[in-house]
C-alpha cells in the first residue's frame, strides 16, 4: 500500500494514532453487527483508515525509536484480540455467502452436468426509449 | 338458470379463497415476531372445468410456506458452531481462576516462597529457624497443589453435571420433534404456528448438537446426529444418554462418552453444538490439566516432578556435617501407584523434623551445604527437571495453555455470534426478494468482505510489530 507517512512522522504522536485505530477497530465491530453492503464498504473503508493509522505509528516508532509503554501494550494486545475475531468472522463469513451463492445459483441456472450449482449469470438491464 | 347459479358458485369460491388470502396476511402479521415462523404466501389456482355439474372455473386458495431449507440449514450450521464455542468458552473459564499467576495464594507463589526458604536454608544449614522454614514453605506448597487439584476435580463434577444436563435437553428436544411428526398425521393441512415452533426447536437442538434436519414425506422431519445417527425417524425417537467410557480408562476419572438407545457409541460423529463443547472440555481439556482418560495432567506432572526431584537429592545427602553420614528423609509423601492423584495426596512427610533435613553432600568432596544449594538452584537451571522446564516455568506453560484456549474459544464464540446474527438476516431476507438482485448483494457484500480480510491481514503484521516495539 502506498502510504505517505512522511508528515505524521515528524509532527504525529504514534500512541493516538494506535488509539484511534482502536476506535475504528470498534466501530467495524459495531457495523459488522448489522450486515448490509453500505455497512460491509464502510467496514472495509475503516480497515483501511486502520491500517494508515497503525503504519504511522509504526514509521513513528522507527524514527524515534521504541517507547516501552504498559498502557499501549495493553490496547495493542486488545487490538489484536479483536483483529483475530474479525479475521475468523471474515472467513466463516466468506464460506457463508459462497454457500448462499451457490444455492442462488442452483435455484436460478440449475446444475452442471458434473452435478455443481451452474454459473449465475447477472444480465444488465438495458431501457430503451425514444 | 344453470348458468347463474355456476356463476354463483365461482364467485362464492372465488370470495372463500380471497377471505383465507386474508386470513393468511392477518396470520403473517400477528406472527411477525414469533420465532421461528415463516410467512405464509397466498396462492391461486384455477380450477379445472366440471362438465358434470355445469361449474366454469373459479380459484381455491393454497398457501406455500416461504421457508428456505438452505437458509434455514445455514442458519442450524452457524448455531451449532456458536454453541460449540460459547460452551468452551463458558466450560473453561472457571480454569483460569486455578491456572492463576496474579494470585497471592497462588502456586508460583509458593513456589517461590519454597527456593527462597531453601535459598535462607543453604546460608545456614544448621539453623533450626532456617530448617524450619523449609518444612513450612513445603506444606504451603503441598496445599496449593491440593487446593489447586481440589478445585479442578469440582470443576470436572460441574462439567459432567453440564454434560447430562445438555443430553437431557437433547432428548426433550427430540421429543417435541416427534410430537410434531405424529401430529402431522391428524392434521389436514399445514399449521404454521406448529412449524414455527418445530423451527424454534430445531435451532435450539441445533445449538445443542450438530444435527443435519430432512424433509420427509407428508412433511415429516427426520433429524440425523452427525449425518448419521438417526435421533427421530418419523414417530420413532433414538435418545441419547452419558456413560463412563470404558474404552479409554486410565486410573484416574474416566472420560464420557455418549451412547444411544441401542447402545452404540456416537462420541466421534459430535463434532459441534454444545455437546461438543462440554465434550471436549470434559475429555480433552481437564484431563490435560487434572489427569484422567489416558493422560496424567499437567498439575500431577508438576507435583510428582517436584516430589521426586526434592526427595531424591535430599535422599544423595546427609544431616550431619561429618561422617558418620545420615541419610535424609524424604520431604514429599503422595499416594504411589496413581499417577493422575499425585497432586491431590502430595503432603509433607508428618514424621519429618527440621533436623533430618539432609543439607550436606557427603561428596567427596564434602560440601556441608552442597544439597541446600542444589534445591534453591532447581527452579533457575536451564535444564528444568520437569519436562525440560523449571517448575514455575512449567506452571506458566499450563496458565499459557488455559489462557490460549480460553482466549480462542472467546474471539471465536463472538465471531460466531455475529456469523448467526448474519445467517438470520440473509434468512429473513431470501425470502420474497428477487434472487437475481439478491445474488448481486451477496456478490458486493463478498467482495466487501475479501477486500477487508486481505487489510486485516496487514493489519495483523503491523499490530505484532507495534507490540514487539512497545514491549
Amino acid at each position: 500500500m502506498g502510504i505517505d507517512v512522511e508528515v505524521l512522522t515528524t509532527s504525529g504522536d504514534a500512541r493516538e494514532c494506535i488509539r484511534a485505530a482502536r476506535a475504528n477497530m470498534r466501530e467495524v465491530k459495531q457495523l459488522l453487527s448489522q450486515p448490509s453492503e453500505a455497512n460491509a464498504e464502510e467496514c472495509a473503508a475503516l480497515l483501511r483508515q486502520v491500517e494508515i493509522q497503525l503504519g504511522c505509528a509504526v514509521a513513528i516508532f522507527k524514527t524515534r525509536g521504541p517507547e516501552p509503554s504498559v498502557e499501549i501494550q495493553s490496547i495493542l494486545e486488545a487490538l489484536q484480540g479483536e483483529i483475530a475475531v474479525l479475521a475468523q468472522f471474515l472467513a466463516e463469513a466468506d464460506k457463508l455467502l459462497a454457500g448462499w451463492l451457490r444455492a442462488i445459483s442452483s435455484r436460478q441456472s440449475g446444475y452442471t452436468t458434473e452435478g455443481r450449482a451452474a454459473p449465475l449469470v447477472l444480465l444488465k438491464k438495458v431501457s430503451v426509449e425514444g | 338458470m344453470g348458468s347463474l347459479f355456476s356463476a354463483l358458485n365461482s364467485a362464492s369460491s372465488a370470495l372463500e379463497a380471497f377471505q383465507r388470502a386474508v386470513d393468511t396476511t392477518q396470520n403473517n402479521v400477528t406472527n411477525a415476531n414469533t420465532p421461528g415462523y415463516a410467512a405464509q404466501v397466498p396462492i391461486f389456482v384455477s380450477q379445472d372445468f366440471q362438465s358434470t355439474n355445469g361449474l366454469s372455473g373459479g380459484v381455491v386458495e393454497q398457501t406455500q410456506d416461504t421457508r428456505n431449507q438452505f437458509a434455514d440449514t445455514a442458519v442450524q450450521q452457524q448455531l451449532s458452531l456458536q454453541g460449540l464455542y460459547q460452551q468452551l468458552q463458558s466450560s473453561l473459564t472457571p480454569l483460569q481462576n486455578v491456572f492463576d499467576v496474579s494470585s497471592s495464594s497462588a502456586i508460583p507463589s509458593a513456589f517461590n516462597q519454597l527456593f527462597s526458604a531453601f535459598s535462607e536454608w543453604s546460608t545456614q544449614p544448621s539453623n533450626v529457624v532456617s530448617q524450619t522454614a523449609v518444612i513450612s514453605a513445603a506444606q504451603q506448597t503441598a496445599s496449593a497443589l491440593q487446593t489447586a487439584a481440589s478445585a479442578l476435580s469440582n470443576i470436572r463434577a460441574a462439567t459432567v453435571q453440564q454434560l447430562q444436563s445438555t443430553v437431557a435437553q437433547i432428548n426433550q428436544d427430540i421429543g417435541q420433534v416427534q410430537t410434531y411428526n405424529a401430529s402431522l398425521a391428524q392434521q389436514s393441512g399445514p399449521d404454521p404456528g406448529a412449524q414455527a415452533q418445530l423451527e424454534t426447536t430445531l435451532e435450539d437442538l441445533s445449538g445443542l448438537a450438530n444435527v443435519q434436519v430432512l424433509s420427509g414425506i407428508g412433511g415429516t422431519v427426520t433429524v440425523l446426529l452427525g449425518g448419521q445417527t438417526p435421533l427421530v425417524i418419523g414417530t420413532q425417537v433414538n435418545t441419547l444418554q452419558v456413560q463412563n467410557d470404558a474404552t479409554n480408562a486410565g486410573n484416574g476419572p474416566p472420560n464420557q462418552s455418549i451412547v444411544d438407545s441401542n447402545g452404540n457409541d456416537v462420541t466421534s460423529q459430535i463434532t459441534s453444538g454444545s455437546l461438543s463443547g462440554v465434550l471436549t472440555a470434559v475429555n480433552d481439556v481437564i484431563p490435560s490439566l487434572a489427569g484422567g482418560g489416558q493422560q496424567v495432567g499437567g498439575l500431577n506432572t508438576l507435583a510428582q516432578g517436584l516430589a521426586d526431584t526434592v526427595n531424591n537429592l535430599l535422599a544423595q545427602g546427609s544431616t550431619t556435617a561429618t561422617p558418620p553420614y545420615q541419610t535424609g528423609v524424604p520431604l514429599f509423601t503422595y499416594t504411589a501407584g496413581s499417577p493422575t492423584s499425585v497432586a491431590s495426596t502430595i503432603s509433607v512427610n508428618p514424621a519429618m523434623t527440621p533436623s533430618q533435613l539432609a543439607a550436606t553432600n557427603p561428596g567427596p568432596p564434602p560440601v556441608s551445604n552442597g544439597i541446600a544449594l542444589q534445591l534453591a538452584a532447581l527452579d533457575s537451571g536451564t535444564s528444568g527437571p520437569v519436562n525440560g522446564l523449571g517448575f514455575t516455568q512449567y506452571f506458566g506453560t499450563l496458565v499459557s495453555q488455559v489462557g490460549t484456549a480460553v482466549s480462542n474459544a472467546s474471539n471465536s464464540a463472538t465471531a460466531q455470534t455475529q456469523l448467526v446474527a448474519q445467517a438470520k438476516s440473509l434468512q429473513q431476507q431470501l425470502s420474497g426478494v428477487n434472487l437475481d438482485e439478491e445474488a448481486v448483494r451477496l456478490v458486493q457484500l463478498q467482495s466487501s468482505y475479501q477486500a477487508a480480510s486481505k487489510v486485516v491481514t496487514v493489519i495483523d503484521e503491523l499490530t505484532q510489530s507495534l507490540i514487539n516495539m512497545v514491549q
